[in-house]
């Protein structure tokens, strides 16, 4: 288990189907509406690394997600089970953005979803990076077992 | 479908002032995914100045993966390890399977099915090599790098052709000659060399792009004149054993065992 932040650390339990969540009283992740609330109320808050679970579901992100400087832990449930459609106003514009520190403990996993796009994936569906000056990166991104795919079915 | 880009124009290009480790995990690691396209550009990924992947046990159907170079921005992508992937294909799609722009690497392992395209497996792309491509603005990495020029910050020789009197390439061979430049900043095969100063090459401490396969159909590798290492340099130190290079250099055996 990845460390926690220590208001989360004696909160954090495994429930079937699941594969990682963190139960608190803030956070709580039922559906990916409340992860993407979560993510887009917390981008001010100094927890990190962030976990973030996305249950059983399959949704469309019509905005881009960015996240900056932020630890993030991106677990599906597995491909075909969790799917995310890309559906942006611009070919351009991708679904996930994830920038971080060149250090090690800013991380970003991400794992077992599937993703799809509507629109031409002209600028890609995901991009990851990092904005330190140090260099880039630093034993840091890690995406495993996804399926992507440049169109719906 | 997956992009490794920076945050600015300058940033990234420090990572041409870490040390070429290969083995090490300093890189974004795409593992284990199915990338399935509609169209041959979609791409698997690609990334931009001064990104590193490790791209392994993946399966790409349908489209092809590559990063740029030096030639569209300002600075290559820096290093790449393609290993142990499945490439299908059942579109009829045309070109080649993996096009490195720049940087330095290894490809080895990869297998291609009965579908795969003609063209070839592996491109080592430099379109600066005509002569008469003018590249990007090139940024000077951070002197805490041990950059000749305290950047980060363009230098005066930004912006040039490869004339074989360039500040930013090495220049060891001079204007009139097919491979005037060479080598050139960034060219595919060009490690961790600060910009303006490339005294280190061919020392070898930072590495060739180089190949191997395993079940390729074809046996082509192309590669520009601009990119082709000479004589001794073809084989990395410490390296033994042989395997199949096919780029068409006469007597080119450069040996990868040892990288892997």
């Amino acid at each position: 288990m990845e460390s926690l932040g220590t208001h989360e650390r004696s909160e954090v339990t495994a429930t079937q189907g699941f594969p990682r969540i963190h139960r608190s009283a803030s956070h709580e992740f039922h559906s990916l509406a409340d992860w993407l609330l979560y993510t887009w109320i917390g981008l001010s808050l100094p927890e990190d690394p962030w976990d973030k679970l996305l249950a059983f579901l399959a949704i469309t992100w019509t905005t881009g997600v960015t996240i900056t400087n932020k630890s993030l832990q991106l677990v599906g449930c597995g491909i075909d089970q969790t799917i995310i459609t890309r559906n942006t106003a611009s070919d351009y514009t991708t679904a996930l953005q994830v920038t971080l520190q060149a250090i090690t403990t800013n991380t970003f996993y991400m794992s077992g979803i599937t993703w799809k796009t509507v629109n031409n994936p002209a600028g890609g569906i995901v991009t990851v990076g990092t904005n330190n000056a140090a260099g880039q990166p630093v034993s840091q991104f890690r995406i495993h077992k996804l399926q992507v795919h440049s169109y719906t079915d | 479908m997956f992009s490794l880009d920076r945050d600015n124009t300058i940033s990234t290009v420090n990572s041409y002032h870490t040390r070429q480790l290969l083995g090490d995990t300093n890189s974004v690691v795409v593992e284990d995914c199915t990338f399935n396209a509609a169209a041959r550009n979609d791409g698997a990924f690609d990334m931009y100045p001064g990104a590193k992947i490790t791209f392994r046990h993946n399966t790409v159907d349908n489209t092809f993966i590559g990063w740029q170079g030096y030639d569209s921005g300002n600075r290559s992508a820096r290093s790449f390890k393609i290993y142990q992937n499945t490439f299908t294909f059942s579109n009829g799609l045309t070109g080649n399977v993996i096009v490195c722009r720049g940087g330095t690497g290894v490809v080895w392992g990869n297998t291609f099915d009965a579908g795969w395209p003609v063209n070839g497996f592996l491109q080592f792309q430099l379109y600066i090599s005509d002569h008469a491509y003018v590249r990007a603005q090139a940024y000077v990495p951070s002197s805490l790098w041990g950059s000749v020029v305290n950047g980060p910050g363009p230098i005066s020789a930004a912006g040039s052709a490869a004339t074989g009197s360039a500040g930013v390439d090495g220049n060891q061979v001079g204007p009139g000659h097919p491979d005037q430049g060479y080598p050139l900043l960034d060219q595919p095969g060009r490690g961790s060399f600060p910009i303006g100063n490339p005294g280190n090459w061919p020392n070898k401490t930072t590495g060739y792009a180089v190949a191997e396969y395993e079940a390729g159909v074809s046996t082509r590798i192309k590669i520009s004149s601009a990119t082709r290492p000479t004589g001794a340099d073809r084989i990395r130190p410490g390296h033994t054993r042989c395997v199949r290079w096919q780029c068409g250099i006469p007597g080119c055996g450069p040996c990868l065992q040892q990288a892997l």
